[in-house]
């Protein structure tokens, strides 16, 4: 191994050629974590994907500035595997109750699945006033009597 | 370390991409979108899928390189396919 090359938990950090390589046990996290962690480092490192997707994938990151600290990326590189892993687990465990507000949520305003209270006869306009509602309190009341001071 | 971007001369560099990982239909969209600012072959092997650029003008052809690697992946992730 090279001089420059230091190793540290899952990542060797190549110094001379400013990169870094993740290695990424696919068990753990599986493919389309690692492609979301990816896309969320692309404006700040050149992402390659590698290996073997059965067994060790591995994720060479180049810093675009050359400023970075490369084990900084490394390390936020997990996180970030970490925080997609979470997020879908519990797309996982919502995926139900999300389903059923989402056809409940579309078949609200399906008039075939309304349900018929009696009273509705399907002819009523906007115009008829059955319980009169729209008729003024003087007319439907009498006018008030002014308080006699 | 396995060099997945290996420089060919001054304007040219070959990317090797796992197949396992990249699709070649994204790849072929990207080589459509980097035509106008270098030429590009794309050849197949038994698992992996080789790209060369050959930059037009004075680009820096490595970094061009790793441009068109993480081009790739970004097609790859707005396209839905992963």
């Amino acid at each position: 191994m090279p001089e420059d090359v230091k190793t540290k938990g899952n990542f060797e950090i190549h110094k001379s050629e400013n990169c870094i390589i993740v290695s990424i046990n696919p068990k753990i996290y599986p493919l389309d974590v690692i492609y979301s962690a990816a896309y969320v480092f692309l404006d700040r490192a050149y992402v390659l994907i590698d290996g073997d997707p059965e067994e060790e994938i591995i994720i060479e990151l180049k810093s675009k500035t050359g400023k970075e600290n490369l084990e900084t990326l490394g390390r936020e590189f997990n996180n970030e595997l970490l925080n997609y892993a979470v997020y879908k687990v519990q797309v996982e465990k919502n995926a139900a109750i999300r389903q059923m507000i989402i056809q409940r949520a579309l078949l609200t305003n399906d008039s075939s699945l309304k349900i018929s209270t009696g009273q509705e006869s399907g002819k009523e306009s906007y115009l008829e006033d059955p319980e009169g509602i729209a008729i003024p309190w003087e007319e439907k009341h009498g006018k008030k009597n002014k308080k006699v001071e | 370390m396995a060099r997945r971007i290996k420089k060919l001369n001054k304007n040219m560099v070959e990317l090797k991409f796992n197949s396992n990982f990249y699709l070649k239909t994204c790849i072929l969209a990207a080589v459509k979108d980097f035509g106008e600012i270098c030429s590009c072959r794309v050849k197949e092997g038994e698992k992996d899928i080789f790209v060369v650029l050959k930059a037009k003008d004075n680009l820096d052809a490595e970094k061009l390189g790793y441009e068109f690697s993480s081009y790739v992946l970004g097609v790859m992730k707005n396209k839905g396919e992963v």
